[in-house]
């Protein structure tokens, strides 16, 4: 019993740690997780078909578009035609001011939000994603363990009375703590200018993308991301591409463009030797510019069904 | 110069917009690279090449991750409505993805929203 709260201490980091460390390497997962919850908005596809079915028989369906009123002042049914959208192209303003409401509501805490930590993410949905995708079982049942013998050891140190060495003992579970650790993974300021660490934070970001080029396509491409700071504020570079261009006139686009099979040893050297074409005035030597790395699409890996 | 592939096509075909289309549509597979450069543009004169670029400018990431500026539908790839200009179609698809992988994970939480 003396030496229990070290051993929980222990147990409580080492589960931090693994959890931590796991969630970082699958860092590129989340990007997965965002595809499936995108995926769960698939139900659109048979949604507009019903709704192109069900455009032929607009008026049809409209007829049971009822709204009914607590006065009955008016004997004839009254009927709904156009949804909030629709309805808003006569007052743009209105819609705008709708979803600034909902957006204020939501982050001051409305109805959906508890103020709830999760184990990895604040979400509920989300973290019980990550952690059904990111873990194996074992892992999650080691980590119910660890918590289990926390819990033991908490209820014992409570009947004890010894709410000193209780309150250290679950110092690191306080929310706030938590929030702190989890805020700390988060160190991007799109706010100030990038420094060194900021943009290796993008570089590493990058790095733990899943790797799964395009070696095989005859034609290839690349583009330029390219960072740079206006005035201190770190910021995209984009082109408007000429008017008199046959393809794509007038379109906004990153620099870049075909690799060529003779000059380009990288997709890099195509970037590069691209935007250098396009766009004159950048010091591209001198450690000028510095690759953080490739923004990997999952191209190729589609999800048509 | 990759732009604005129309990613319209092929509705009925589409669950959602995925971007091995743009591959079956276009025949090229086109790779982001991600770069910073050291230059203030501030200080920078540029010069476009008039026969390719008619204008180049920049936008604030910090706009990039205002959700509101993004329309979103079906079919589409991602619209950045935060510029001078639409961005649409490929180059809306890839800073997206950039939005999405790269700054959403790593950018602090509470960031103050851009007056």
């Amino acid at each position: 019993m003396r030496t229990m709260p070290l051993l929980s201490r222990n147990l409580l980091i080492h589960t931090r740690q693994k959890l931590s460390s796991s969630f970082s390497s699958t860092t590129t997962n989340l990007k997965e997780v965002d595809d499936d919850s995108e995926d769960d908005t698939d139900p659109h596809y048979g949604k507009s078909n019903q709704q192109s079915a069900a455009v032929s028989s607009i008026e049809a369906d409209l007829e049971h578009q009822r709204i009914w009123r607590p006065d009955k002042l008016t004997a004839d049914p009254l009927y709904w035609s156009k949804n909030i959208v629709q309805s808003s192209h006569s007052d743009p303003d209105s819609l705008i001011s709708l979803l600034d409401r909902i957006e204020k509501q939501e982050l001051e805490g409305g109805r959906m939000r508890s103020k709830k930590n999760g184990v990895l993410h604040e979400d509920p949905a989300v973290d019980m994603r990550l952690l059904i995708e990111n873990y194996t079982v074992n892992s999650l049942a080691s980590a119910l363990r660890d918590r289990e013998e926390m819990l033991q050891m908490a209820s014992q140190l409570a009947a004890d009375n010894d709410f000193e060495t209780l309150k250290e003992f679950l110092h690191d579970c306080h929310p706030d703590v938590v929030l702190e650790k989890r805020q700390r993974l988060r160190r991007l300021s799109l706010q100030k200018k990038l420094n060194r660490s900021s943009l290796e934070t993008i570089r590493k970001g990058l790095m733990r993308m899943p790797r799964q080029v395009t070696m095989a396509h005859s034609k290839r491409a690349g583009v330029v991301v390219a960072i740079v700071h206006v005035d201190g504020v770190p910021s995209i570079l984009l082109e408007k591409r000429a008017r008199h261009m046959r393809a794509h006139p007038d379109e906004v686009c990153l620099p870049g463009g075909m690799v060529c099979k003779n000059a380009d040893r990288s997709i890099v050297e195509t970037c590069l030797r691209e935007m250098k074409e396009e766009i004159g005035g950048f010091d591209f030597e001198h450690n000028g510019v510095s690759v953080l790395g490739i923004l990997r699409c999952n191209w190729g890996e589609g999800k048509c069904r | 110069m990759i732009s604005g592939f129309p990613l319209q096509y092929q509705k009925h075909s589409l669950s959602k917009f995925s971007l091995s289309l743009v591959h079956h549509l276009v025949g090229v597979a086109v790779t982001p690279v991600v770069c910073s450069f050291n230059q203030d543009l501030a200080e920078l004169e540029l010069t476009p090449n008039p026969d390719e670029v008619a204008e180049v400018f920049t936008i604030p990431l910090a706009s990039l991750m205002d959700k509101k500026l993004w329309v979103y539908k079906d079919d589409h790839a991602p619209i950045f409505v935060g510029g001078p200009y639409a961005i649409w179609g490929l180059t809306g698809y890839i800073l997206d993805r950039f939005v999405k992988d790269i700054l959403t994970p790593f950018s602090s939480r509470h960031y103050e929203i851009l007056a």
